[in-house]
């Protein structure tokens, strides 16, 4: 094996990308924005002091039931609760949800209060914008205020010397109650994260950007191969005494060089976001991010043997890396999607890369919890360097 | 001329026959794959596996038989009984999304002891172990609240604490219905005592019952679609929410790769043969531009077509606001890119700024996530992006079903954007020479 040539090519990759300051953007500065925008919109993530989403109150009653259900929804972190100054309409809270100013608004009738008094059902309507966590929130706060106040009126109506001050009591002290924890290595932190099994959003989107934008910064370079192709330079190189298999080795690692780079500097920098770490096994997050970008480089060579133009590379590259990263759990948990969704993430390197760090982060596995998912990566990257040396061959020689 | 400009362009984009495919179906198979993850195929209702869920506790088959059937009725669990150490192993494995740990001595529900019923939730889920705990929070809320509202209407028929007499317990004692019956036929006087007790709680009961027939709040959820809310979550086909964001997305980079064209057409010496042509001052420009948005128009058509084809998803009630909007659309984002083609050196520097800011702009004008659901510093930045107007344009089209006269305003602000770069188009070209500066 001639390791000069191999060295060489490296080399050449890398000074190349270290050339290009759009490139270092790409690298380094659009993934740790992707990690920090979406890391914000998955919950609190400790951004700093917020105003939560409105959820505005028409009260046209303005008696003690009507006060006491208002009270009974403030106070919650999802959304504020503000009384509007007049009686306003149906139509009016409608309207601010359906123009989106609005999470949710309440509607109370003028004569809420006097039906409940009277012992008649008492008209009270939600309009609330079922895409926002913050409307569901609302919406669940409400039910349960709602349902004290059947429970209240049942009670006053089968028995003469009901005792509301007991009812109060035992309503907000129960007997029986509800001991929840999660297990795992963050069981004891607080987690203000959307994703219940993290204490901190960041600990899904700064791995999964990381490995997505390593992907995508591979795949996007496929058209440097295929230029490179249609140039005639690898022809030259073949010319210069370089085998087909150097020069796939020598194409293959120097992606993997810089991708590797790429990974560090990222994995380093999410270290300083709130609440953001790898788990307790070095060895493990060093090999998973060695195998997937091997992987990652070894898909990229495999792609530019199939393509004939720079549009093709573009078009195959731009496709391959957004469908394995929507696929494989980087935009969203699985957890969120179908059973058979779950098992076709697991045919691709993100949805195993990105299942061993949610093992590593939420459950504390190392190695040994991760093998099954390591050795997936193992024998996927075993595969398609054998393809890509194969199919490089053809096309040099 | 400008005719023959765009002809050539046409000509020279459909010869790259599988660079097209992969342009018009990207948007689609990743709408797909959106689509089935959150919503089913074919605009279905969103579906959530069976959770696998361990139970911990040791209750007579009398009621654990009945609680394994609605479990399993129900859909949405797959219980499987256990100790607490296996339990534990399960769920910190997450082959159980959560356990739910009965009182080891379930008396104690019907007892006047302190009760706490345990949750433990799989470290790896950020769903459904949080489903188990709202199930369990609602029913719970109703087991709560019904004795609280018992024992504020009839404290005597509280249950004894522990150490007390209790002539009523003893008297239902018992593993079979004939020694109850037995029991309760006792002429003693403090049998009699507790039959009366008994039939007091009994009648409470039934008086408790008459008391919920007649509803207390008729409480009304409605969406933003205005239909009555059954569930909680997103009350129209996924698609509709999901395919113009992608389509806007994907349309960027269409509009992208047609103005780093004149990059590859300065490459190839086509275009030092095209400025030699007797072209206007700035008609090389605006063909370019008329390209694009022919190429965008293109694009959004396959797509909608698509999209009703096999998501079933709405194109809106009224015939003209759809290809109002896509028009807009199309010549906005026909002259996104245009100034950057001007100001870049080569197709390869091009198309890594314009990917960046592409992406970027998706990220912050809500091609990935509804803007109304981000925080409201970036739902303020996101108005600044143009790619916001042309979300919102069509989200008002397809999924609030709005005419064309509704959408105007956002339509114009899409010709306005579309003007504005333009005209920064044409200016940064006479700046830099007219046609010499593009070679």
């Amino acid at each position: 094996m001639n390791a000069g040539v191999i060295r060489a090519l490296v080399g050449l990759h890398v000074r190349q990308v270290a050339a290009d300051r759009a490139s270092l953007f790409w690298l380094f500065g659009m993934p740790m924005m992707f990690t920090v925008l979406m890391g914000m919109m998955f919950g609190d993530m400790n951004a700093g002091p917020r105003e939560a989403p409105e959820l505005t109150v028409f009260d046209g009653s303005r008696g003690p039931a009507a006060r006491g259900l208002i009270e009974a929804l403030g106070g919650h972190e999802a959304f504020r609760v503000v009384v509007a100054d007049s009686a306003g309409s149906w139509e009016t809270a409608r309207a601010l949800v359906d123009a989106g100013s609005r999470t949710a608004a309440l509607h109370i009738p003028a004569a809420f209060d006097a039906d409940l008094a009277a012992g008649r059902t008492a008209a009270l309507s939600l309009a609330y914008d079922p895409d926002r966590a913050s409307a569901q929130t609302a919406r669940t706060v409400l039910e349960e205020a709602v349902l004290r106040l059947e429970f209240l009126a049942a009670g006053r109506r089968a028995a003469a010397g009901f005792d509301e001050a007991r009812f109060d009591a035992l309503w907000r002290d129960p007997r029986i109650t509800l001991e929840v924890r999660t297990l795992g290595r963050l069981g004891g932190e607080p987690q203000p994260s959307a994703l219940a099994g993290f204490s901190s959003g960041f600990q899904h989107t700064g791995p999964s950007y990381t490995l997505m934008f390593v992907l995508m910064f591979m795949l996007m370079s496929v058209r440097d191969v295929v230029t490179e192709r249609r140039n005639g330079t690898l022809r030259r190189l073949r010319l210069a005494a370089a085998s087909p298999w150097l020069l796939a080795v020598g194409l293959f690692l120097g992606p993997v060089a810089v991708g590797l780079v790429q990974a560090a500097v990222l994995l380093g920098l999410n270290l300083l976001l709130p609440g953001m770490d790898y788990g307790d096994s070095p060895g493990a997050l060093v090999l998973t991010m060695v195998l997937f970008t091997a992987v990652s480089s070894a898909l990229a060579l495999c792609i530019a043997t199939f393509c004939r133009t720079p549009g093709q590379a573009d078009g195959l590259g731009m496709t391959a890396s957004m469908l394995m990263a929507a696929l494989g759990g980087l935009w969203w948990p699985l957890e969120v999607v179908p059973g058979f969704m779950q098992k076709i993430a697991l045919a691709l390197p993100t949805g195993q890369a990105v299942t061993v760090f949610h093992n590593m982060i939420g459950r504390g596995w190392g190695l040994a919890g991760n093998a099954g998912h390591l050795a997936a990566l193992a024998a996927m990257l075993a595969v398609l360097l054998a393809l890509a040396a194969a199919r490089f061959r053809r096309l040099v020689d | 001329m400008l005719r023959v400009l765009v002809t050539k362009d046409i000509r020279r984009w459909w010869s790259d026959r599988q660079a097209v495919v992969v342009t018009l179906l990207l948007p689609l198979m990743l709408t797909a794959v959106l689509g089935i993850s959150f919503g089913g195929f074919g605009g279905g209702a969103p579906e959530i596996e069976a959770i696998p869920l361990a139970l911990v506790g040791d209750p007579p088959s009398l009621l654990r038989d009945p609680l394994d059937r609605a479990l399993a009725e129900s859909g949405l669990f797959a219980p499987v009984w256990c100790d607490s150490a296996e339990a534990d192993r399960l769920v910190r494995k997450g082959e159980a999304r959560a356990a739910v740990v009965l009182p080891a001595d379930l008396q104690d529900l019907l007892s006047s002891e302190r009760v706490a019923i345990g949750v433990w939730k799989d470290p790896g889920s950020v769903l459904q172990a949080d489903i188990v705990e709202q199930i369990l929070r609602r029913g719970l809320l109703r087991v709560q609240g019904g004795e609280a509202v018992y024992l504020a209407a009839w404290p005597a028929d509280g249950f004894p604490s522990a150490g007390e007499p209790d002539p009523f317990g003893d008297l239902l004692e018992g593993d079979s219905l004939a020694a109850i019956w037995r029991r309760l036929r006792d002429r003693s006087p403090e049998v009699a005592a507790a039959r009366a007790k008994l039939e007091a709680i009994l009648d409470h009961q039934a008086a408790l019952h008459d008391a919920f027939e007649t509803s207390a709040v008729a409480l009304t959820v409605v969406d933003r679609t205005g239909q009555e809310a059954k569930g909680v979550g997103p009350s129209t086909n996924m698609f509709d929410y999901i395919l113009p964001g992608m389509g806007v997305f994907f349309l960027m980079f269409a509009a992208a790769a047609a103005a780093g064209d004149l990059h590859r057409e300065r490459a190839g010496g086509t275009l030092r043969r095209l400025l030699v042509a007797p072209l206007g001052n700035s008609d090389l420009l605006v063909g370019k531009w008329l390209f694009a948005m022919l190429n965008g128009l293109l694009q959004l058509a396959v797509l909608f077509a698509a999209g009703k084809l096999l998501f079933r998803m709405n194109l809106g009630t009224d015939l003209l606001a759809l290809p109002l909007a896509a028009i807009a659309t199309s010549a906005m984002l026909a002259s996104l890119f245009l100034p950057l083609a001007l100001l870049t050196a080569n197709e390869k520097q091009m198309g890594t700024i314009s990917t960046g800011v592409t992406l970027f702009m998706a990220l912050v004008g809500g091609n990935f996530i509804s803007v109304d659901q981000m925080p409201p510093a970036l739902q303020a930045a996101g108005r600044f992006t143009p790619n916001y107007w042309a979300n919102r344009t069509f989200s008002d089209i397809v999924v609030h079903g709005r005419g064309a006269a509704d959408i105007l305003p956002r339509v114009a602000v899409l010709f306005g954007i579309a003007a504005a770069l333009l005209a920064v188009a044409v200016a940064i070209y006479r700046r830099r020479g007219g046609k010499a500066g593009l070679l």
